[in-house]
């Protein structure tokens, strides 16, 4: 009986107890997953792929370009167009450009306000780098550029995303103004079928230590390509052409961020007609990325492009014809009287802006380049200086008509001609009129540097010279060549 | 006659009202991530772990995150927590980035409609490149700065990866999405983010706190603020983020450094 009581009381005393355990807990926490955490050791920084080959750059010196006094290449790098970059940013290219024999020439803000412009200095140059300009080209300069690579010049347009004028103001706000860089880019490459998206490359999977820096491994088959395997791209536009050559195509995983899609994107483009490139990232041309996998031979390739122009030389570059002292050869007819001394110092003043100086031989030196001054008439003493023009003169032909290839036949009573023929070793400037006061005339013409008011067709020129039924207008020309075209030159 | 039986009764109600009654804490983050906010969590956590009335946690975000140190203390802390207590995450406004971070450190996330969630990466302003200076001497070249431009750039990237290895280990089966789409650094809405696998419900702090009692196996609890039982004070304002001189809070942090942060655009001046 006790025992039970005892029982009993237990069990009273252990049933709030329970009933209260029971009432709020219904079971044991067990994590239902292990609780894993990161091991964060196993995340290291990765490290930047080293150069995978030894590239070979040339010595300065040890250059396969023309190293002739005059015939020195230069290269224009534009700063001009409110450009965000410094040019020590291009170290790299500039070395490159240099080693091989090349002058760097830099064009800035000052060269609207002189004569030349930018128009006179491609006349010499023979690439322009354009790089993130912000201020747009004039509708000249644009078909001046064009003319430019149309004519054998290389030209280089390079933006960055990092330089469109976001950063940090003074009191920490980000600030992003607007593209302009890419429709300044744009306009300037239009001729070329080549156009920057307004985004950059970005890929998430396989990079080199961000998404914005893209690694680049299929490539073109082209010079500017050759012995590439990998390039880095840091933040780069991505370019756009249908006629051009896509050069750097980036993997299925890089993206654009414009439309966050990808496919075989290209981050660098050759247009229609290889003379022109345009290249969406500048960092990779800084230290210390330049040395980074093959950016380095990249960046040979590029001096290598710039360079590589084959540069046709004709009227349209005067004075930048000649490349050292133009010995002064006149026929035996000419004499020189003040107004020919007045005459010739425009010349010589205007071939001092290319450098050069006029000289006068008492003979024809066998070698340097020439400026023959003569008469339609033939003179056995310059026959042979010009014979390469392949002119048929008025004493050649029965009805007393001058032959100029490209121009056909045209009574030469009051036009001067102008021919240019450039050879391996020489360069030879004809100046042809009737008589002394025409060829005084055309020589202040052509002294002038621009032959505007001529009709050119590559190394020929017309120039009115005096008043004659001879020129009266350009459709009295019964021109071999589309004169339409030759206008629109 | 009846003493005997009411006796033992009496002691067992006495005894029964010594067993605590289970309490779902709450923890409240409704500011940046900083190293006063992250030691106050942490305090609380700690409260909830050495207590044992405290039958499980909810943390309840507000929060475009912080600093990576003090999201990864609070991180790992919780995953302490997680061994012996359930934790459930109630993304209430905002649980970006590094808020996000310790989200996926929990057993369960719910998260509002239209609550912003994700944001995963990682920020930080690039040091200066190296120089010296005439009247501030040290002996290194990145003793004043830390390290390399290009150095901080990939230790961020590293940063990148644990978290993304976070929300890998946190969300498991349930995530649909992949690093591709993850590390663009996005941001969604709750009702997106549940879709995509990186929040389990949509649902309010009182669903976060029944799933926590759930996951807790407990019933008749009580609610409470877990700051209270801590005992700790109110958390003092501290300048996280950058102030015009004229007095406007931007939502820039006003130290350099590494963070967990969500930048709202709209936020951004333009010029």
């Amino acid at each position: 009986m006790s025992r039970n009581r005892v029982w009993i009381a237990l069990g009273l005393v252990v049933l709030p107890v329970l009933a209260r355990t029971l009432w709020h807990y219904r079971g044991i926490y067990r994590p239902t997953t292990p609780i894993q955490v990161p091991s964060y050791s196993d995340f290291m920084p990765p490290q930047p792929p080293v150069r995978e080959a030894s590239i070979g750059l040339p010595e300065a010196g040890d250059t396969d370009e023309p190293a002739r006094t005059g015939q020195q290449k230069v290269v224009l790098f534009d700063q001009a167009h409110t450009n965000h970059f410094e040019m020590a940013e291009l170290q790299s290219l500039t070395s490159a450009l240099s080693a091989r024999g090349a002058r760097i020439e830099v064009l800035d803000s000052s060269f609207a306000f002189d004569d030349l412009g930018l128009e006179g200095r491609l006349k010499y140059a023979s690439a322009y780098v354009v790089v993130a300009p912000f201020d747009v080209f004039s509708p000249t300069d644009v078909a001046a550029v064009a003319r430019f690579v149309e004519r054998g010049g290389r030209l280089l347009v390079i933006l960055d995303p990092t330089r469109t004028g976001s950063g940090v103001d003074l009191f920490g706000f980000l600030f992003l103004s607007p593209s302009e860089d890419v429709a300044t880019a744009n306009q300037l490459l239009e001729p070329f079928d080549l156009v920057f998206s307004d985004d950059y490359l970005y890929n998430l999977q396989e990079n080199e230590g961000n998404f914005r820096n893209v690694l680049v491994r299929q490539f073109a088959d082209d010079p500017l390509t050759e012995g590439l395997q990998t390039i880095t791209l840091y933040a780069g536009r991505s370019v756009e052409t249908d006629h051009g050559m896509p050069l750097l195509l980036t993997d299925s995983a890089t993206f654009s961020s414009l439309t966050d899609s990808g496919g075989e994107l290209a981050a660098a483009a050759l247009g229609r007609n290889s003379g022109a490139m345009a290249l969406g990232d500048l960092t990779f041309l800084t230290s210390p990325y330049n040395t980074v996998a093959d950016n380095a031979r990249f960046i040979h390739n590029l001096a290598a492009f710039l360079l590589g122009g084959e540069r046709q030389r004709d009227l349209r570059n005067l004075p930048f014809v000649f490349s050292g002292p133009v010995s002064v050869i006149q026929s035996g007819n000419f004499t020189l009287q003040a107004e020919t001394l007045v005459a010739l110092q425009r010349m010589s003043t205007s071939l001092e802006t290319a450098g050069v100086e006029l000289v006068f031989p008492e003979e024809v030196p066998d070698t340097g380049d020439l400026l023959v001054l003569a008469f339609f008439e033939p003179d056995p003493a310059i026959e042979d200086l010009i014979d390469p023009l392949e002119l048929v003169l008025p004493a050649e032909h029965s009805d007393g008509q001058l032959t100029v290839p490209g121009f056909g036949s045209f009574n030469p009573a009051g036009i001067g001609f102008v021919g240019l023929a450039v050879g391996e070793d020489r360069t030879i400037m004809v100046l042809l009129a009737e008589d002394q006061a025409g060829l005084v005339s055309l020589l202040e013409t052509v002294g002038s540097g621009l032959l505007s008011d001529c009709l050119l067709s590559g190394a020929y020129a017309l120039c009115q010279v005096g008043e004659s039924q001879g020129f009266a207008s350009p459709e009295s020309l019964e021109l071999d060549l589309g004169l339409e075209e030759t206008l629109n030159q | 006659m009846l003493l005997w039986l009411a006796l033992p009764l009496l002691l067992g109600i006495l005894l029964a009202a010594l067993i605590p009654r289970p309490v779902v804490g709450l923890i409240y983050l409704q500011e940046a991530i900083h190293a006063f906010s992250s030691r106050d969590m942490i305090a609380q956590i700690h409260y909830a772990r050495d207590h044992p009335e405290v039958r499980a946690v909810v943390l309840v975000l507000d929060s475009p995150g912080g600093t990576v140190v003090d999201t990864e203390a609070v991180y790992l802390e919780l995953a302490e927590l997680r061994e012996k207590k359930p934790v459930v995450t109630m993304a209430q406004g905002l649980a970006a980035s590094g808020a996000y971070y310790l989200s996926v450190g929990t057993d369960y996330i719910f998260a509002g409609p239209s609550s912003l969630v994700g944001n995963v990466g990682v920020i930080s302003q690039l040091p200066p490149a190296p120089s010296v200076f005439e009247d501030l001497a040290s002996t290194g070249p990145y003793k004043l700065f830390g390290s390399a431009r290009d150095a901080q750039l990939r230790r961020m990237e590293a940063i990148k990866l644990a978290f993304y290895e976070a929300v890998r280990l946190g969300r498991g089966q349930d995530l649909q999405i992949g690093p591709e789409t993850i590390l663009r650094g996005e941001i969604w809405l709750g009702s997106e983010a549940q879709r995509l696998g990186l929040a389990d419900e949509i649902g309010s702090v009182s669903g976060a706190v029944e799933k926590a009692a759930e996951l807790a196996h407990i019933a008749s609890y009580r609610v409470a603020d877990l700051r209270e039982l801590a005992g700790l004070p109110p958390l003092l304002a501290f300048p996280f983020f950058f102030e015009t001189p004229e007095g406007a809070v931007t939502p820039y942090p006003r130290l350099p450094g590494l963070y967990l942060l969500y930048v709202p655009p709209g936020e951004r001046s333009s010029q």
